[in-house]
């Protein structure tokens, strides 16, 4: 069994990835702020990188990375909550930079199922009581920060360990080099001894385990029949001082003997409990099944290992129809398990194994699995070899960026060069220019496209992350989300896409979590229809837009206000906010309705944090809900990367461009085709449709004088279900230009709700302002045909 | 954090009588005054913007932005284009003056809050009003 959930493997590249940047972040943070001040966007930030690693490697079935993650965030809650606490800040970035290279060397050693995944507990040991002294110490009792190396005694064992472990404290001396090496070299040394269990530091490689070492000693623990043998090895190891066995401070039994057999057959972990299960007979898939009971499982405890170990392979149908499926698991409760595995579809039967049984079973297992977790291992061998010489490569994002930028550069110097009044000197005769000009430009539009649509990916890759998440969230919450996709093959930039990953992870998980009720309050409520999740995606006026909506509880406006007035983040009286203002609530940092923090949903970093990582690419974002009926959140985001096709007009001396894309026709009116109501609005008849002229001038505030309607152009525009006909003065050219947004510091003035999308550098280095149609047409009061 | 003075330069214009200045880490360029394509339906001290090889940079003036009459606007006149955390400014000022070194302990702070001058400072006599970028810019 690989170390990640099954049916991850596709996503195993992209966790990766993504972990790793959030670490490298991290990293940055740590070293920037390490001889200086931890601002309060540096707290959120890492509380940020922590919670989404907890997170996403929880989505992986990677627990002790979600774990590890989470006893970190614990430390930073208790940080960002009390701003200013003096605490023991080495400590505090020793623990936080242990913690990145212990995720980082995970994440480095995921694809490679010979190194068994790190158990972290120790460490989160650490961390827990770390973060207990900076709530004592937030609370204002001194207390002495816990030390850094030495663990106290009673640490050396955890509460679960039975008691044949024995465990060893070994010191060495002062000038000794390399403590780590040397404690290396130890632990091969006792290896004909004793079994060696874990180790404190865990990991001798990294560069702390000297340090460690130096400060609280290197402690073995390990089963063993003879202590007095292995100490003597040890008392004989170079540069080794003192080496004394770490006695249970609580009056324990004596040691009872373990059954030899168990050592023998098993090399297990201790404390792991054992359960056959087996399918009725007619079971389709049973492996399937047996998948299906290991995921269930996931919350109980952590899974040791399965036989057959690969359920995907053909052999691993036959090996559970014959020998039934055999789980082995550390559980914290084993009595719960049995009673899981029981209630699990088709199980005929399960039962726990008892240690002479599982050696019998060991025994088998090392007969019969062997061949197989070879031929489990070869195909895999084969998948890693296609990526390095199929036929798809991995270019970098920023590659591909220059790549679009050149080409948009050239799209517009072609047009520069081709257009050029220089050309005009040359009189009429240009036939051959003409078709050269032509063939180029027919070359470059392809190479724009083909430009345009290597970034172009589907939403549905966003989209089929959340399947998964609903699905587990579905098996640990107990609620029946259905979740359905809707347009998922719609195609944005590569980099809109990214960006939505997050964003959507937080807003589908708090839909589960927080917008749909149990199944209990459904049905009190009177609700008959599935709790149903919608995403959907489409297009509009230019930009994507993205949606999520619920058939739950919806939201409780003045609720929301109380709790908002609670954290102290209403910034104007109560009885000012709107409903939409308090659904807005929800975004700001430090808000949560949940008072229970749990794996899906925060402390209310989702919210805030969605919508700043939206927010920095230009987008928008919406939350509609009603009480009863369900939520729906809107993510607006601008298509990135925008060359367009513009109609460039005169209005009052200003140049402005309209995208091509919302004019449907263009006419110079007739007398008798205007119109002017008695209110003083003018309005056109365009073949028996009558429309309302919108001054371009006036509507941008532009000045000057108000020319006749007959003197000018009309752009009969629709988008977005409105209509209306625009009123320049004159067509001045047609041209595709790169779309930039507008400054950040001009995003006081609202420009784009008035009209202004964007503007554009030409081929002679003037700007030009592009105009969204649809918006101007919405904040001219033109509602569309259902009265919106 | 420590108490060391920390020594830079400051970058000093004149507007009307007065004397201001730019820390001038927070300068990325000084220019000629460009075309600047005027922006509709912004405050009339926001000029518009312009072309700042191949950025599109707003332009602000900076008498304007102060609530000044006015001045006058010659071949000295010029753009100060300053970075506000990532965002570019132009500032429009009437006449560069001259950098100068100070030192960080030799400007009295204003006590006024949000306001575009954070400080004061006497150089060769004269006292300068030291601008905050953020704050002018409205980006806060």
């Amino acid at each position: 069994m690989s170390k990640f959930d099954a049916g991850m493997e596709s996503m195993l590249d992209t966790f990766v990835f993504e972990s790793s940047e959030l670490l490298e972040n991290l990293d940055d943070i740590l070293m920037r702020t390490e001889d200086s001040e931890l601002t309060e966007d540096d707290i959120a930030e890492i509380f940020r990188v922590m919670h989404t690693i907890k997170g996403s490697s929880a989505m992986m079935g990677l627990k002790n990375m979600s774990e590890l993650a989470h006893a970190v965030e614990d430390i930073y809650f208790v940080i960002r909550e009390n701003p200013g606490l003096e605490c023991d800040r080495p400590q505090l970035y020793e623990l936080s930079f242990t913690t990145s290279d212990y995720l980082k060397n995970e994440l480095a050693n995921l694809e490679d199922d010979s190194v068994p995944l790190t158990d972290f507990s120790e460490f989160i040991e650490r961390l827990h009581s770390f973060a207990k002294y900076l709530n004592d110490l937030a609370k204002g009792e001194a207390a002495a920060p816990p030390s850094a190396g030495g663990e106290a005694k009673a640490e050396v064992f955890s509460a679960d360990d039975p008691e044949s472990i024995r465990a060893v404290r070994v010191k060495f001396s002062e000038t000794c080099m390399m403590p780590s090496i040397r404690a290396m070299v130890l632990m091969n040394s006792i290896g004909a001894e004793a079994e060696v269990v874990a180790t404190m530091p865990a990991d001798l490689e990294a560069d702390s385990a000297d340090d460690e070492i130096n400060a609280g000693g290197f402690v073995i623990k390990l089963i063993c029949d003879e202590i007095e043998g292995v100490i003597s090895v040890l008392k004989d190891g170079v540069d080794v001082e003192t080496v004394e066995e770490i006695r249970r401070t609580a009056p324990a039994a004596p040691p009872k003997e373990e059954p030899k057999v168990q050592l023998s057959a098993g090399s297990e972990e201790e404390g792991v409990s054992t359960y056959l299960v087996k399918f009725e007979e007619g079971c389709m898939m049973p492996a399937i099944r047996a998948m299906v009971l290991v995921n269930s499982l996931v919350k109980e405890g952590e899974m040791v290992r399965t036989v057959p170990s690969n359920l995907e392979t053909d052999e691993a149908e036959e090996e559970i129809n014959k020998n039934g499926f055999r789980i082995e698991i550390k559980a914290k409760d084993p009595d719960r398990v049995l009673g899981i595995l029981r209630d699990g579809l088709n199980v005929l039967s399960a039962d726990k194994l008892e240690p002479a049984k599982k050696a019998e079973a060991a025994a088998e297992e090392t007969k019969e699995e062997s061949p197989q977790k070879q031929k489990a291992a070869a195909p895999k061998k084969d998948g890693g070899g296609a990526h390095g010489g199929g036929s798809l490569i991995s270019v970098k994002l920023e590659k591909l960026d220059r790549l679009l930028d050149l080409v948009a550069e050239i799209v517009i110097t072609e047009s520069g060069v081709t257009s050029s009044p220089d050309l005009k000197q040359f009189g009429g005769n240009m036939d051959r220019f003409q078709k050269s000009a032509r063939e180029l430009k027919k070359l470059t539009d392809e190479l724009q496209d083909v430009v345009m649509s290597i970034r172009m990916v589907p939403v549905q890759t966003a989209f089929s992350k959340m399947s998964r998440v609903v699905r587990d969230m579905n098996k640990t919450l107990g609620k029946n989300v259905d979740l359905v996709f809707v347009g998922a093959d719609t195609e944005a930039d590569k980099s809109v896409v990214d960006i939505l990953g997050d964003p959507l992870m937080h807003i589908v998980r708090n839909a589960v979590d927080h917008g749909i009720e149990s199944p209990e309050e459904r049905a009190a409520a009177g609700k008959t229809e599935r709790a149903t999740v919608t995403l959907s995606a489409g297009y509009e006026s230019g930009e994507v837009v993205i949606s999520c909506e619920d058939n739950g509880a919806g939201m409780d406006p003045k609720k929301l206000l109380a709790k908002g007035k609670k954290n102290g983040i209403l910034t104007k009286p109560e009885s000012e906010y709107t409903d939409a203002e308090c659904y807005e609530l929800i975004m700001t940092a430090g808000f949560s309705t949940n008072e229970q923090v749990t794996e899906y949903s925060g402390r209310g970093v989702g919210m805030d944090v969605v919508r700043k990582n939206i927010e920095t690419v230009g987008g928008k974002m919406f939350i509609e809900s009603e009480l009863g009926k369900g939520s729906k959140f809107t993510i607006r985001i601008p298509l990135s990367l925008s060359i367009i096709d513009v109609l460039g007009v005169e209005a009052n001396g200003a140049e402005l461009s309209v995208p091509l894309s919302s004019v449907r026709e263009i006419f110079r009116p007739e007398e008798d085709m205007l119109i002017k109501d008695p209110g003083g609005t003018e309005l056109v008849m365009l073949r028996e449709k009558c429309l309302r002229v919108i001054r371009l001038a006036e509507a941008f505030e532009l000045g000057g004088e108000r020319r006749p309607l007959m003197d000018g152009i009309m752009l009969y525009c629709s988008e977005g279900g409105r209509e209306a006909v625009i009123f320049a003065d004159e067509l001045t050219s047609d041209q595709q230009v790169v779309v930039k947004p507008l400054s950040l510091l001009l995003n006081k003035y609202d420009l784009k709700s008035k009209g202004l999308s964007g503007c554009s550098i030409l081929a002679d280095g003037s700007i030009t302002l592009i105009t969204d149609i649809g918006e101007l047409l919405k904040y001219n009061g033109i509602k569309t045909a259902d009265g919106k | 954090m420590d108490h060391r003075t920390t020594s830079g330069q400051l970058l000093t214009f004149g507007c009307g009588d007065e004397v201001y200045a730019f820390d001038i880490i927070e300068v990325t360029d000084i220019i000629e005054v460009p075309e600047i394509t005027v922006l509709p339906m912004v405050a009339d001290y926001i000029l518009g913007i312009m072309n700042l090889r191949g950025k599109v940079v707003p332009v602000m003036d900076f008498a304007g932005r102060m609530g000044f009459p006015p001045p006058e606007y010659d071949e000295h006149s010029c753009i100060i284009v300053i970075d506000c955390e990532g965002s570019l400014l132009g500032v429009k000022v009437p006449r560069i003056i001259d950098a100068e070194a100070f030192e960080e302990d030799e400007i009295s702070p204003s006590p006024v809050e949000n306001s575009c001058i954070k400080g004061y400072i006497t150089l060769g006599g004269k006292r300068v009003s030291v601008l905050d970028g953020m704050i002018l810019s409205e980006k806060r």
